[in-house]
């Protein structure tokens, strides 16, 4: 039984208001060592104790928790929700840490040192001395073909991924090439196969010997995990059936007239159609002739 | 071109805000959060109770503050327990160590220290009363409660069937092993069963209602059993003392507490004597619907018959989806953008349809 | 809240040396500095305050009473036997022991296996005197170079042995007492350059 001085005695910061960073210092532990396995082990997700945030479970509070526990006075944030800052989850998980932490914040992808992003890798390629922290709502990438976790799970132990292979072929039988949604799974390092959240298939190759760091958080599932730089990730497919990033033929930004980004599409009131980029602040870079380094 | 993007996302927030900020004060009769705690005492339960943070101050603030949306108000006393240092963890107690306001059991006519139906609406008749609609202070109509001089001890009613060996004694003493914590530790499956209580003791009331409602219709379970007791009262909350290692009363909290019996569990084949098994519910506050759903689904999940494949009979299947903080969190977020997620599917059902169509007319 | 809370010196300080072991565990090889005081032991300390505490146990290998009870005091934390704690402090011929003996996980919670926290002489990133390791796996850009005094002779290969059945396995911390550290999470591969 864990006596009242132990816990006093770590508890100290709490007591007086609201910690640095919302979270308490044990918490900060769990989640720490909990993302060091999670690195330590490519790709397997790592069970953690996940808190109750002032933020509706379901709307960031895994990755939330991992920057939560990044950031330190040196840090600057920042937070996209479908590549777009100015997206209104994106600006309310920004203020959040904010106000809990006076941290600095951006909107320019390479002044960033930490960034959380819901659905989307920035277009500009990230560096060393980045981290992407990725929102995600179902970390488990079997749950297409299996609904309990305990199942899954011993599924990963031994490494048996033929339902999942084979509910990829029935995609082929169905639709004649392999299933389009937004996160396709990949085997990472060889082992293990993830959910590398509901970015679209555009950003999949963007995973692969990367020079960031990707730490991914699923709260309301309480899982983390991770892909190191240099390491491998592959999307699942077969010789004769490969994978392919979407495309938009004769498509250009609107806003910038880049033919070379994940586009959003805008329908008109007048019944036309355009496009524009989906990250605002390349867009934004785009359009002030900015030097930017891409994947 | 002429098209702008859409900004503005900060702005409108801070404006969604002012507006939610305003609704408790936005009529000449803004309701007092000492009303809220006097007049709508269950939803103040509840929301302690699915909170997991037993104070009817703080969920009276939530209730007004949520505009009577309970899971809304759970959501924002659980978010503020998550900001409190654990100081300790109280001593074990037992139910018979309650100081019982309400009493009563199904599977006796009489039982020592009486059947006790105290404040219960069971058997009133659903009548508007609109007399309600004229605020009169002041008391109650009816003769003032009076005080008892030498409460009747209650003994457990399921000590009988133990005594006769019907029912498994309970466990000689506290369990030597720490309850498992799941507001520390991520469940993992087969879960224990503290994890498993401590769950249900915060699950949502309606999702354990409909469970326990489909076990007893015949969708799988033990819902077809009795209820052995049901007591509604106050219970001591003691801690060890810091310093002497004794224990010490620190106050008392209020809660439901139901033994629920599933029987016909002997066999001959299997040499299983023991006729009952027990299922218990423990709520903070005046909640028997979820304590009896509770039981219902503890028995559920513990003697389920290993074939059983309904959902009530799947540990993992109650115990993710009982939660009301993350079953609306999840929910909810639909309404989240997904625009790039569509986009990606978007591409592929149009390529699909034109494919489709080439294939029908070529 | 109506004002922004300020960090304290000892959340400033976890803070920091999770940054140092997050990019350590990263990119296996490359050499970081925990900010820690000149006193003998202090990286130590530095280390288990940021990642101990009574919700996970530790081992001393061999025991040390005097570090063990400085540990016990800073964390809060308890002690348990090298096969069962989950951070395991080696010194000297510990380091064999503790690598022979630390838990590995178990196949549906890999992340159970161990950390072992080495106490080495010296670490850098060049190669030199000392023990010359060539690194590879993930983390790392093709190769890595790394100079380590003070492993003794059975390490790398009781290291390469426990983790020969990833992702089963021990991740390995390496720390100077200068404060430099550097990690070898279970994949890495490990070569001595003769």
């Amino acid at each position: 039984m864990v006596s009242v001085a132990t816990l006093s005695a770590t508890h100290g910061e709490a007591i007086s208001g609201y910690s640095y960073g919302f979270l308490d210092a044990i918490s900060r532990r769990e989640i720490r060592r909990a993302l060091l396995k999670a690195v330590a082990i490519p790709g397997y997700q790592v069970p953690f104790g996940s808190r109750e945030l002032p933020i509706a479970r379901g709307w960031g509070t895994g990755g939330l928790q991992i920057t939560l526990s990044l950031i330190g006075p040196g840090d600057i944030l920042k937070v996209i929700d479908q590549g777009d800052d100015a997206s209104v989850n994106a600006q309310n998980l920004r203020r959040l840490a904010e106000k809990t932490s006076g941290i600095e914040t951006t909107t320019e992808t390479a002044r960033a040192t930490i960034i959380q992003t819901r659905h989307r890798v920035p277009e500009e390629r990230l560096r060393s001395d980045q981290v992407l922290v990725l929102q995600c709502p179902i970390p488990e990438p079997l749950r297409r073909v299996e609904p309990s976790t305990s199942v899954a799970r011993r599924m990963h132990a031994e490494g048996d991924y033929s339902r999942m292979w084979l509910a990829i072929y029935e995609d082929i039988v169905r639709r004649g090439e392999l299933g389009g949604a937004a996160g396709y799974p990949v085997l990472v390092n060889g082992r293990y196969i993830m959910a590398p959240t509901p970015i679209p298939r555009w950003d999949i190759p963007r995973l692969d010997m990367a020079e960031c760091l990707f730490l991914i958080g699923a709260g309301r599932e309480k899982r983390v995990y991770a892909v190191p730089p240099y390491t491998s990730v592959v999307p699942l497919e077969f010789e004769d059936y490969r994978f392919e990033v979407e495309s938009f033929p004769g498509q250009r930004c609107a806003r910038c007239g880049s033919g070379d980004s994940f586009l959003d599409e805008v329908n008109l009131a007048d019944g036309s159609r355009l496009f524009t980029c989906s990250d605002t602040a390349f867009c934004d870079a785009m359009q002030q002739n900015e030097e930017v380094v891409r994947w | 071109m002429g098209y702008t993007a859409v900004r503005g996302g900060l702005d409108a927030i801070q404006n969604a805000e002012a507006l939610v900020a305003a609704m408790p004060h936005c009529s000449d009769n803004p309701i007092d959060v000492r009303q809220v705690e006097a007049h709508l005492a269950i939803a103040v339960d509840r929301v302690m109770s699915e909170g997991g943070l037993i104070d009817p101050g703080l969920a009276a603030i939530a209730i007004k503050q949520a505009e009577g949306d309970l899971i809304e108000a759970a959501f924002l006393i659980r978010a503020y327990r998550s900001t409190l240092p654990r100081l300790g963890y109280s001593l074990p107690t037992d139910g018979s160590r309650m100081v019982v306001l309400r009493r009563i059991s199904s599977i006796f006519r009489d039982i020592p220290g009486g059947q006790v139906l105290g404040l219960t609406r069971d058997y009133t008749q659903r009548l508007l009363d609109f007399d309600l609609l004229r605020s009169a202070a002041g008391h109650p109509p009816g003769q003032p409660p009076r005080e008892v001089a030498d409460p009747p001890a209650f003994p457990g009613v399921i000590g009988f069937l133990r005594n006769e060996g019907l029912l498994a004694p309970a466990p000689p003493e506290p369990s030597e092993d720490e309850p498992f914590d799941v507001t520390r530790m991520p469940l993992r499956f087969p879960a224990p069963r503290s994890a498993a209580l401590q769950v249900l003791a915060r699950g949502e009331a309606g999702a354990m209602l409909m469970l326990a409602y489909s076990s007893m219709r015949g969708y799988g379970g033990v819902g077809h059993g009795a209820l052995g007791e049901l007591r509604y009262g106050e219970l001591s909350v003691r801690i060890s003392h810091p310093i002497t290692g004794r224990p010490v009363a620190i106050g008392h909290v209020r809660a439901t507490e139901v033994h629920y019996l599933s029987g016909g569990h002997g066999s001959l084949q299997e040499g299983e004597a023991e006729e009952y098994y027990l299922g218990y519910g423990l709520v903070a506050g005046r909640d028997e619907r979820k304590a009896i759903s509770m039981a219902i689904l503890d028995a559920s999940l513990r003697y389920a018959r290993p074939d059983d494949t309904q959902p009530v009979a799947q540990q993992e299947f109650v115990l993710t989806h009982v939660d009301s903080i993350e079953s609306s969190g999840f929910v909810e977020h639909l309404k989240l953008p997904h625009y790039v997620t569509f986009q990606a599917g978007l591409q592929r059902s149009r390529k699909f349809k034109e494919m489709m169509g080439a294939a029908a007319n070529g | 809240m109506s004002t922004t809370p300020l960090i304290t010196p000892r959340a400033s300080r976890e803070q920091r040396a999770f940054r140092a072991l997050l990019d350590a565990m990263s990119r296996p090889g490359s050499v970081h500095r925990l900010e820690s005081g000149s006193q003998p032991g202090a990286a130590i300390l530095a280390l288990f305050e940021a990642l101990v505490d009574h919700e996970v146990s530790f081992a001393v290998v061999p025991p040390a009473a005097e570090t063990t009870e400085a540990i016990l005091r800073l964390t809060g934390s308890r002690l348990a036997p090298v096969s069962e704690a989950a951070y395991v402090l080696a010194t000297g011929p510990g380091i064999e022991v503790a690598l022979a003996n630390a838990c590995t996980g178990d196949p549906e919670y890999p992340d159970r296996g161990a950390t072992v926290i080495a106490v080495v002489e010296s670490l850098a990133a060049e190669p030199g005197s000392g023990l010359d390791l060539v690194l590879q796996g993930p983390g790392i850009n093709g190769r890595c170079s790394l100079r380590v005094a003070g492993l003794p002779p059975r390490a790398v290969p009781l290291f390469l042995e426990r983790n020969a059945e990833v992702p089963l396995g021990v991740d390995l911390v390496l720390l100077a007492p200068d404060g430099r550290l550097t990690c070898l999470p279970r994949y890495t591969r490990i070569q001595e350059a003769n």
